[in-house]
């Protein structure tokens, strides 16, 4: 059985509420975009973003079956 | 990790930001003159300061106004002659991005576990989205 993964998403407001930061640990593949779209079409516009490694690895489910 | 963003934050959910009006004692006053103008901006709505310093009529509201397709707080910065900047500071805008980010983690599924002001005055909001 598969075991549900935690995964975190830090919003960092600045002190005048102009810019906020958005960080999503934990995600696998373009998990984290699915999850945080809304929330910053709702904020305002991208201004800067960075993906890192895990965003682009991919994600492997189902059951393997070793020899 | 896997990604990290920076979001330059519109005005626009009024339902947030009449929520962040409600949580520092500002009464929100709709305008409905279509003249009425701050700076050049028309006026959405006057902000009414109801908080403990709030005497002078004149130094005690702010406007939400239009600006570049979106809205934002107009007042006089200098907190002499404004309550609202001597009380609250730019915490309104902040407060507004704060339920606008609470809004969207409920509409996505997600639960907030914590939210921290920080020394500095900015706010950490921790979420957790479960797979």
């Amino acid at each position: 059985m598969k075991a549900a993964t935690a995964r975190e998403v830090i919003v960092t407001i600045s002190p005048d509420g102009e810019k906020v930061e958005v960080d999503a640990i934990g995600f696998v593949g373009g998990a984290c975009k699915d999850f945080t779209k809304n929330i910053i079409s709702a904020l305002g516009t991208v201004q800067e973003e960075k993906k890192k490694p895990e965003f682009f690895r991919e994600v492997h489910e189902g059951v393997h079956i070793g020899s | 990790m896997s990604f990290w963003t920076r979001i330059g934050v519109k005005i626009t959910d009024i339902e947030c930001f009449k929520q962040a009006c409600r949580q520092h004692n500002i009464e929100y006053q709709e305008n409905t003159d279509e003249n009425f103008r701050w700076q050049g901006n028309r006026v959405v709505a006057t902000l009414k300061d109801l908080g403990q310093n709030a005497s002078n009529y004149y130094s005690s509201q702010a406007f939400l106004v239009e600006s570049d397709g979106a809205l934002k707080v107009a007042m006089d910065t200098h907190r002499q002659y404004s309550s609202i900047v001597d009380r609250i500071g730019t915490k309104l805008t902040r407060d507004y991005t704060k339920n606008v980010v609470e809004k969207g983690v409920r509409r996505a599924g997600g639960m907030v576990n914590s939210v921290q002001e920080q020394p500095d005055g900015s706010v950490i909001v921790r979420i957790t989205a479960v797979a």
